[in-house]
């Protein structure tokens, strides 16, 4: 039984470029092959999920993936369109056509929610309360942008929430006070905004000020879906899991990660490292290990106990068939020896997370990982045996 | 030195424009490129300043230690330093007061403190002014910046033109118009590409060459291809005797052997023909790096940037 049996929500983090998407999808379809019903949620700017699913396109709206026949459960797939998830997200809102509109055609809205990076979070957080909502799925994976954007996402539903609780929506407000009104205004309220005015224009200002009018309107709204948002990533049936690679980079990323989510009350649950190994050509889940009883290569013996092995007899033997062997035994120690330094940095990794933190160590394929098939491959190397106080595979 | 290719407006040389951004998606080698042109912009005799974005430590990795902070500090024979968002914020009203003290209290508001973490722009605003105080201080030159993500470039360089509707008269006003000034001038400005001999990376930069080269178009310097594998020259006839040699012997240890040599031929051949694609589809001068199999250290820093000058020579 995996530990995952009991997770609703599993939200993938990492550094970027360490395969995190195609992780992401590897677990899904392991879990819709067991008979779960899987939802895969990408926020990705960059649009790889669709080519590591083998899909033409992923739209906004979850799309049903056709699965192998084993597969016993069912695995849908989205990738969030910033755009379009906040449009939609404005209208359930604000509940009428007319403010609706209001809020779709003012330009600081349109700005905010089309080309700042930020701004995914934002929404990111908000399509997962409506999937998690509906009810329907047994299991949301999700897969986020990078490091940095991964606690973003995180801190953004109450960043809004407190945001638009906050004095300062009032000071924007302000130009429009006048009078004995102004006087209800915050104490040195009038002055930020001047300042504020001076610094962005008082233009941007007054563009500003409308676009916080309508977020106010809706702010009961935000505030409940930011607390209920907060609640379930904090659930124990919410997991986090690190997707990482085992280089240095890769590891001081991780790190930085984990600080950043226990700061924000969160545990990591799993660590997949990607590309961990180079496996046997006959078993994806064991790596390649050395050939301890081998004369080393540039010795004498080397070619001819090799040769001897082979059946080659003394006329058969060349100079490029000697040079071949030799290129052989030098890659298959190269491999070895980066596997060894892969579980080396695995280990490393799991060292400095919590001691109760599940791991899997995946490897890495040959070819092209853009396809369901590979993905399927992965998702069939995906084991989660290596947990607590378990030895790595690798004998060392 | 400097290469001009046609249809291209800037000279390729990452020595020469003051501002050397450079960009590509998480993974690809990108700090460790840019400390490798830095080391080597040192070593010529000029005066490089590394930048990072902040909230990430890979320069502290590349590098090989050091606490890299918001002041320049020699690390590794480089200057760098952090971009730090609040920091550069705090740069950036101040320049407007021009009162440290006064810029201080008004980021010092709690409830400004939050307008800023959640009001669009405004890291990317402050961000640029201080990229471009860098370049007009003449300190240092060149000045390389390890910008965050394919996309986080595109978000930088469109700036300008996302804000131009929506704001009126003032400081943020002519700012942006000096900010254009600079990101469009390729005499000042050189935009990098950094992507892998690999499909997905490849065609993400494919992308987002595309996405750069729309009107009015970044001053794209050149495209530097990380980790390219060197070729296997092995004859396939004799791989594949030997092979059945081995099955025959039932030397299951050298038929695994040759997988992995198979496997390795493979991907070479993959990343050659990934390399011809972006030479196709990508009009920019095409810098070879590598794949030295070694950890970081300054000898791996000064490999790539002697193959990288080579190359532009």
């Amino acid at each position: 039984m995996s530990w995952l049996e009991k997770k609703r929500l599993l939200l993938c983090v990492g550094p970027g470029g360490v395969g995190k998407t195609t992780v992401a999808a590897a677990v899904a379809l392991d879990e819709a092959r067991t008979g779960r019903r899987v939802a895969l949620l990408t926020i990705d700017p960059a649009k790889r999920l669709a080519d590591a699913l083998g899909l033409d396109g992923l739209s906004d709206e979850l799309t049903r993936v056709e699965l192998s026949s084993d597969a016993r459960g069912e695995l849908y797939a989205a990738m969030l369109d910033t755009q379009a998830s906040y449009d939609s997200l404005m209208a359930r809102l604000s509940g009428d056509t007319e403010t609706t509109a209001r809020i779709l055609s003012n330009p600081v809205y349109r700005a905010f929610s089309r080309t700042l990076a930020r701004s995914h979070a934002y929404i990111a957080m908000e399509r997962l309360h409506a999937i998690m909502g509906s009810g329907e799925f047994d299991l949301v994976i999700v897969d986020t942008p990078p490091t940095r954007s991964a606690l973003d996402i995180l801190d953004a539903p109450d960043n809004l929430a407190r945001f638009l609780d906050d004095d300062v929506v009032r000071w924007f407000l302000a130009p429009r006070a006048r009078g004995p009104l102004a006087k209800l205004l915050p104490r040195g309220g009038r002055a930020v905004t001047r300042v504020l005015g001076m610094l962005a224009s008082q233009r941007l200002v007054e563009q500003l000020a409308g676009f916080f009018q309508v977020l106010l309107d809706l702010r009961d709204g935000f505030r409940a879906r930011a607390e209920e948002t907060r609640r379930i990533l904090r659930e124990p049936s919410s997991a986090f899991v690190l997707v990482g690679a085992p280089t240095r980079t890769s590891l001081d990323d991780a790190v930085y990660l984990r600080d950043g989510l226990t700061q924000r009350d969160v545990t990591v649950d799993a660590i997949v490292c990607n590309r961990a190994f180079v496996a046997c050509s006959t078993d994806a889940t064991r790596p390649l290990a050395e050939r301890g009883d081998r004369p080393r290569p540039e010795s004498t013996e080397f070619a001819s106990s090799q040769l001897g092995r082979l059946g080659y007899s003394p006329a058969e033997r060349s100079p490029e068939l000697v040079a071949l062997l030799r290129e052989l035994d030098r890659e298959r120690r190269s491999v070895v020896r980066s596997n060894r330094a892969g579980a080396e940095a695995a280990r490393e990794l799991r060292s400095k997370l919590a001691g109760d933190c599940h791991i899997a160590l995946l490897p890495e394929l040959s070819g092209v990982v853009a396809s369901l098939d590979s993905v399927d491959e992965l998702s069939r190397a995906i084991c989660w045996e290596f947990s607590p106080g378990s030895r790595l595979p690798y004998g060392i | 030195m400097g290469v001009h290719y046609p249809g291209v407006r800037v000279t390729f040389d990452p020595f020469r424009q003051p501002l050397q951004l450079f960009t590509g998606k998480g993974g690809v080698g990108k700090s460790t490129v840019v400390a490798a042109i830095a080391r080597r912009a040192a070593q010529r005799g000029l005066r490089p300043l590394l930048v990072e974005m902040g909230h990430r430590a890979s320069m502290e990795t590349v590098l090989g230690g050091g606490n890299i902070g918001y002041e320049p500090q020699s690390i590794a024979g480089v200057s760098a330093m952090n971009l730090d968002f609040d920091q550069a914020l705090e740069d950036y009203v101040a320049e407007n007061f021009r009162s440290r003290r006064l810029a201080g209290a008004v980021l010092g508001n709690s409830a400004v403190a939050r307008f800023v973490r959640a009001a669009p722009a405004v890291a990317e605003v402050a961000t640029l002014s201080k990229l471009r105080a860098l370049v007009a201080s003449d300190e240092y030159h060149p000045i390389y910046v390890d910008l965050d993500a394919t996309g986080h470039a595109l978000m930088l360089l469109e700036l300008p033109r996302v804000l131009d509707g929506l704001v009126g008269r003032g400081p943020l006003r002519r700012l942006l118009a000096a900010l254009s000034t600079l990101l469009g001038d390729p005499e000042t400005t050189a935009l990098h590409l950094v992507t892998l001999p690999s499909e997905l990376p490849a065609q993400e930069t494919i992308e987002l060459h595309q996405a750069l080269s729309k009107p009015p178009g970044a001053p794209l310097g050149g495209l530097f291809v990380n980790r390219v594998p060197g070729d296997r020259a092995v004859s396939t006839p004799l791989l594949d005797e030997l092979e059945s040699r081995a099955r025959k012997s039932n030397c299951a240890d050298i038929v695994e052997d040759v997988h992995i040599l198979r496997r390795r031929i493979d991907e070479s051949r993959r990343a050659s023909a990934v390399v011809k694609r972006l030479q196709r589809e990508i009009p920019l001068p095409l810098v070879r790096i590598p794949d030295f199999d070694a950890d970081i250290g300054p000898k791996h820093l000064d490999a790539i940037g002697g193959t990288v000058e080579k190359q532009i020579a």
